[in-house]
């Protein structure tokens, strides 16, 4: 029997990874590098090496292939660089800074000399329109057409491309931002718009506003490079079901619908890994802690998400770019949160002395001082160099060699003389402070989703991440890691296993003190019919499932947290809305530590998530070794040694290879995993099962955390 | 001596959990206030040091180590695991009435090695009128705030429930302040277990060992600072516009030596008024914490780096001496001098002439003025709520913006709103606040040709117009910056100051001349604050006419005013800014006539209210 593929293709920065699965079982990763000018040539070349470890010609194996999930970059870069639709920002009079002033906030209380921040859309660019709607959605002031029309003639005039429309109160009362869709379609016929009550139905006009232009922006370019990639997809044989597109939810959309909402796949990448992360965890028989903490570690960026008890953690607060400096997504989105920090982190010694690792980057060109390509600031990947942790001959399974003595020298000159270490000192130093501020970074992010990382086991992904994880995970608390022999292919892999979802919102506002059964019962009638109505429209077979949350607060609080509401409760008596509070409080309490039984509560947001459970391969077939799982490969065990530094002591480190060994067997620190796309550094300390689908790595004594608080010696 | 690489990932940690602090009191917030940060998190060692205060407000975290001190003197020995302190005395190291501190006293095996402190301004602390800021109030008593001098809250990890009863009975919206209570003190206790976690890590003796290094690399860093500014003595002057009480204002003065070659920093703030019959007065923590703050400001203005380049700890301050005096009004306070603003107009007056004195010694350092006053945008609001029976409400609105000062490098922060926040609040969503409050925020946008003109120009001033919905309120607000106005520097010129207008039902404005406002407002009615704006920095002709043309463009300033106040002629149709563009020869000649006529700080600038749109009802 021919085989029926699916296929999952994460378009990155640097690398475009496809996950190849069968109807059983994950088949393997493969890694092309990521063409910009057209992402089709670097998405064709993994298709290509796909088909090669198949035996089969590209058009076979598209031919072949049932389900192809796509998730790209392609809108984050867009935004990040600018280089979206020339976009106009309309809205209520009085309000033409809303994408301006943002929430307001910075960080840096003594530095006045920072450049203030940049809006998404000009100030040029911002149009009012005299109407307004007040918060019980009665209308204060109608709509004044004749205006309306003179604005946007003007907005055609300017040659504008595509226009976010929020008007305030429209969650409420979408009538006059209806009115000027109809406006638009008429004076200005061709140029794409998002009407803000359609595109995120929330309180709070910037979020709101924000996802609005986000999504007018990328609209025409999202729209153009999914319909081609899939209309070129079918021209080379692929004859499957509807191209699925990757969201920020974790989930996937067929590309028509995410052409309407294309702000749904910014930042959806990242999204993908801890999708990833909870079925490796749910595979591992041992795994022992009920929440699970992904990391994701590439050349510049150390991405962080969270699942609790088997589901993803999800946030409000999607930033693009830095936090008060960038842009705020405003839809709910998986909680991803990233570091700028990674590989290519540069190490500094500042005038008193101090070492400092990173913002600063020296990317992939000229990359560390290593790579040889011209860079001169010692690096992260150079000090794991310098420490023994990589063989120069052996970089990326030998794709690349790397200078180790030109390493040493930097790390010596720039770091090791400043502060009186030896050139393994001053790398022991770098890795140091690096995993520190991963470690810091991990805590603010748990602490903020009221998590606590000695209830987590983690799961490490991205090239960089087996480096330094085992001495981050043991400063966390953390027992377990699991690392997955695809760790370079997170998202990709987490490609596999995500369900065709999406979420709906309405802003109505209840208060349990007065509660308006019929308003919020008419409320979640709404979303389940919008529900119903997404669920019904899906071709694809697969148990349909809806959950329900709202966003409360106490009353009179200004933050609301979320509150599950389960498969589709109604409100009938006090019961249930007793029910509701005490669902609040609990988790009021597992956030903050703090809470107020009793109290009354405000709910401002409802939503819905509907879901089409999709079938899942296994990580790998059970029958390990048939030549099915690439990664699950025998070869005559021979284990060499080479001198790694660990502590500041040099130590015989054995040196594993992918290729040397069998499944099950036990590795203990300290030694070094080289695998094809990674390397695991185990610490003196730490054991490693080596299973067919990944490592589990156990830390002794990570309860006390008291092991890496060591201080360096100093030699001077 | 303990190495580098340590004292730098354990400073780190304390930053770290100084910063889960901060974010556990942004989510649980109860009111406005605190949910736009009017708040800061501490960590002070044993001995009354501050250690770490990454993000705090700058008015705020100065006193953090004197109220830990203070806590330590008056209980002394009797301090226990289990305590927490409640302070707001304005006369024992606190910033303000209304900034209520919860402190935690760290223990590990025994020995009291930390103090965690929260601070926030609460939303009502119970004085005679409704508002947490008595600008007017004669002194303490007058002001009517209930004043906590370390006074112990939590015994044993529970509530004094004496405490608790009496500000029930002297607190309005008393739901508001308990939450806020509980989200102060939930941080406190949040940094408890962290810190006894960070010492069980590290050990004690390395934990007391890193306190005494690090404070030791901070004072480095600031003594290396100093080292790069010019030396000298220059003496700073402003004052206050006149204000009831006080019909010349209050002038206000300070003498700064900067010793590069000592690494230090000597500002003398004693040639000042005593205390005034006003809630004017400067406490001790806000006296010392704007001259410091002046310099920390000149010490990190980078444009090219968001990385903090002197800290703002206890180290630090060794290396600025400040001179002060008792029952001065920039000074120490004498009972029952009210303290009521400490935190605002005095101390951003002190902060201004320090920033624009510093940038008069060279080019390339300092800061011109910036926004003054509390105009009505960041006013208390407050009234009865017919959606919520009729209950009584007051807040404080964060509705708008203030313009920050040029500096050196850039044009000023658009979102300033005084200089004790140095940007750090948030701004309301307009959406909430209608929400919560029977309120209408009509219009809130940036404030057309305010800006102080310059090479670099101050940022502009915002344009808030808002009003009730139901049933009469009343806003509370003052104005400083109407007289005298926030000046330039180095040939850079005054912004706009703010202004306080009430329109009635059938669109009449009337300009609120009042330095305090204490206005009613009725249904129909609407309040427009128009703030005050950054000052400019270096001259005006010297900008780059394509930023001119830029500001233009994007609707700061008119065309009009590109020209008087810049030189900068522009082409075009100004109605529809693609047409326009520099005339460069224009140019030229207009900034050549500046040589003989320099432009009027108020040059061109289109004064025009808005147009009563509101009233076009439905």
């Amino acid at each position: 029997m021919t085989p029926t593929y699916t296929i999952s293709v994460d378009t990155g920065g640097t690398f475009t990874d496809l996950v190849l699965a069968d109807q059983d079982q994950i088949i393997g990763l493969f890694k092309s590098s990521t063409t910009p000018e057209d992402l089709f040539v670097g998405i064709t070349g993994a298709i290509e090496k796909a088909a090669d470890h198949v035996g089969l010609t590209i058009a076979d194996l598209l031919a072949a292939t049932k389900v192809f999930v796509y998730s790209t970059t392609r809108s984050t870069n867009a935004i990040l660089t600018g280089n979206v639709a020339k976009t106009a920002f309309v809205t209520t009079r009085g309000n033409r800074d809303i994408l301006l002033y943002r929430e307001g906030g910075k960080d840096q209380p003594h530095n006045l000399a920072l450049p203030f921040k940049t809006p998404y859309v000009p100030r040029r660019l911002c149009f009012e329109i005299t109407e307004r709607v007040l918060a019980d959605g009665s209308v204060a002031v109608e709509l004044d057409e004749a205006a309306a029309r003179a604005t946007l003639e003007r907005i055609g005039e300017l040659e504008v491309e595509a226009i976010g429309v929020c008007l305030l109160w429209s969650i409420l009362n979408p009538e006059h931002e209806l009115r000027i869709g109809e406006l638009i379609e008429e004076i200005l016929p061709g140029v794409e718009y998002s009407l803000s009550h359609q595109v995120n139905r929330i309180v709070r006009e910037y979020r709101r506003a924000s996802s609005t232009v986000i999504d007018a922006s990328i609209k025409p370019l999202m729209r153009d490079h999914l319909n081609d990639l899939e209309s070129r997809l079918r021209g080379l044989g692929f004859n499957g079901d509807p191209l699925m597109v990757t969201h920020v939810s974790g989930g996937v959309m067929r590309t028509e619908q995410m052409c309407e909402r294309p702000i749904q796949t910014v930042d959806s990448g990242p999204a993908l890994a801890p999708v990833a992360g909870v079925v490796y965890a749910e595979a591992e028989p041992d795994a022992k802690a009920p929440d699970v903490l992904v990391v994701d570690t590439g050349g510049t960026s150390f991405d962080v998400s969270i699942a609790h008890e088997g589901t993803i953690l999800y946030t409000r607060e999607k930033w693009l770019g830095p936090k008060w400096y960038g842009h705020m997504t405003g839809l709910p989105a998986v909680d991803t949160q990233s570091l700028g920090a990674g590989g290519g982190s540069i190490a500094k010694v500042d005038a008193g002395g101090l070492l400092h690792v990173g913002p600063e980057s020296a990317g992939a060109d000229p990359g560390p001082v290593g790579y040889g390509k011209g860079g001169t600031e010692p690096t992260v990947t150079d000090a794991a160099l310098v420490l023994g942790y990589i063989d120069p001959n052996n970089f990326l399974g030998g794709a690349m060699t790397l200078d180790l003595e030109a390493a040493r020298a930097a790390m010596l000159e720039k770091v090791g003389e400043p502060l009186g270490l030896s050139a393994e000192g001053a790398a022991e130093a770098i890795l140091r402070v690096a995993s520190e501020s991963m470690r810091g970074f991990i805590t603010d992010m748990t602490v903020a989703q009221g998590r606590d990382p000695r209830q987590c086991m983690m799961i490490a992904g991205g090239g960089a991440a087996g480096l330094n994880i085992v001495r981050i995970a043991r400063d966390l608390g953390v027992k377990q890691i699991i690392i997955p022999k695809l760790a370079a292919g997170l998202s990709a892999t987490g490609g596999q296993f995500s369900d065709i979802s999406a979420t709906f919102s309405v802003g109505q506002y209840a208060n349990s003190a007065a509660f308006d059964y019929e308003k919020v019962n008419a409320t979640l009638t709404e979303l389940k019919t919008a529900l119903t109505d997404f669920l019904d429209h899906v071709d694809q077979p697969g148990e349909r499932k809806m959950r329900f949350v709202c966003e409360a607060r106490y009353d009179q609080q200004i933050w609301e947290i979320d509150v599950d509401l389960g498969e589709g409760r109604m409100f009938e008596s006090e019961d249930d809305v007793a029910w509701l509070m005490e669902r609040f409080d609990e988790a009021h309490l597992n956030l903050f530590a703090v809470n107020q039984p009793g109290f009354p509560i405000e709910i401002v947001t409802w939503r819905g998530e509907g879901r089409i459970i999709r079938p899942k391969p296994a990580l790998t077939s059970v029958d390990a070794g048939d030549g099915g799982a690439e990664v699950a490969a025998v070869a005559e065990a021979e284990v060499s040694t080479r001198t790694g530094w660990f502590g500041g002591e040099p130590m015989d480190t054995a040196v594993h290879r992918v290729e040397d060994m069998s499944a099950l067997t036990r590795i203990e620190g300290p030694a070094i995993i080289e695998e094809p796309t990674t390397t695991i550094v185990l610490d003196p300390g730490s054991v490693a099962q080596v299973r067919s689908t990944h490592y589990l790595v156990e830390i002794a004594g990570a309860d006390d955390a008291v092991v890496t608080a060591g201080t360096v010696g100093a030699e001077a | 001596m303990l190495d580098r690489v340590t004292l730098g990932v354990m400073a780190n940690r304390l930053d770290s959990i100084t910063r889960e602090m901060t974010n556990t009191m942004v989510r649980t917030a109860r009111s406005t206030t605190m949910a736009a940060k009017d708040f800061s998190t501490s960590i002070v060692s044993a001995e009354g040091e501050m250690v770490s205060a990454p993000e705090g407000i700058p008015v705020h975290v100065y006193g953090s180590g004197l109220i830990a001190q203070a806590m330590t003197e008056i209980h002394g020995s009797k301090i226990a695991p289990g305590d927490a302190y409640l302070t707001n005395d304005p006369y024992q190291g606190n910033s303000h009435a209304a900034d209520q501190t919860v402190m935690v006293p760290v223990f590990f095996d025994g020995e009291h090695v930390f103090t965690a402190v929260a601070k926030a301004h609460q939303a009502d602390i119970g004085n005679a009128k409704p508002t947490t800021y008595s600008p007017t109030a004669l002194d303490v008593y007058n002001e009517g705030a209930l004043i906590f001098p370390c006074v112990k809250v939590q015994n044993n990890y529970t509530d004094v429930a004496d405490i608790i009863r009496m500000c029930e009975r002297r607190i309005r919206a008393f739901d508001t302040w308990y939450g806020d209570y509980l989200a102060t003190l939930g941080a406190a206790r949040l940094a408890e277990r962290r810190l006894q976690e960070f010492c069980t890590v590290y050990g004690i003796d390395t934990v007391r060992e890193f306190i005494v290094e690090y404070l030791d690399y901070c004072e480095q860093m600031t003594a290396d600072a100093i080292a790069k500014l010019p030396a000298g003595r220059v003496i700073a002057e402003t004052a206050l516009d006149p204000f009831p009480r006080l019909p010349d204002g209050i002038p206000l003065k300070a003498t700064i030596d900067v010793l590069p070659d000592e690494g230090r920093v000597v500002v003398d703030l004693r040639d000042n008024p005593d205390c005034t019959p006003t809630g004017l007065n400067l406490t001790e923590s806000t006296s010392m914490n704007a001259a410091t703050t002046a310099i920390l400001m000149c010490l990190n203005s980078d444009p090219h780096t968001r990385d903090v380049i002197v800290p703002n700890n206890a180290g630090c301050y060794r290396r600025i001496e400040v001179l002060l005096r008792e029952n001065c009004v920039v000074g120490i306070p004498r009972h029952p001098a009210s303290a009521s603003v400490a935190t605002n107009t005095v101390v951003d007056r002190v902060v201004g002439m320090v920033l624009r004195a510093v940038a008069s010694m060279q080019e390339g350092i300092g800061a011109a003025h910036p926004c003054f006053g509390q105009p009505p945008y960041t006013g208390v609001a407050s009234g009865v709520d017919a959606r919520r029976d009729g209950a009584d409400y007051v807040f404080q609105l964060f509705s708008g913006t203030s313009g920050g000062p040029a500096t050196a490098h850039n044009d000023g922060w658009l979102q300033f709103t005084n200089t004790a926040g140095a940007g750090l609040e948030y701004v309301d969503s307009t959406e909430v606040i209608e929400q919560k409050y029977p309120i209408v925020v009509w219009e809130k946008i940036v404030r057309l040709d305010s800006e102080g003109a310059g090479r670099l120009r101050g940022a502009p001033g915002g344009l808030s117009v808002f009003g009730p919905r139901f049933d009469p309120m009343e806003i509370q607000y003052y104005l400083d910056a109407v007289v005298n106005r926030s000046l330039g520097a180095r040939g850079g010129l005054m912004s706009r100051g703010p202004e306080a207008w009430r329109i009635d039902a059938a669109g009449v404005p009337e300009q609120r001349t009042e330095t305090v406002g204490e206005v009613p407002v009725g249904v129909g009615e609407v309040i427009v604050s128009r703030s005050g704006a950054g000052a400019g920095y270096g001259p005006p002709a010297e900008r780059d006419p394509e930023r001119v043309l830029t500001d233009v463009i994007d609707g700061y300033i008119t065309v009009d005013r590109a020209r008087a106040a810049y030189g900068v002629v522009l082409t075009g149709d100004p109605a529809r800014w693609d047409t326009l563009a520099v005339d460069v020869d224009a140019t030229a000649a207009a900034r050549a006539a500046f040589t003989d006529s320099p432009p009027d700080d108020d040059a061109a600038r289109d004064t025009t209210l808005p147009e009563a749109w509101w009233l076009t009802a439905a």
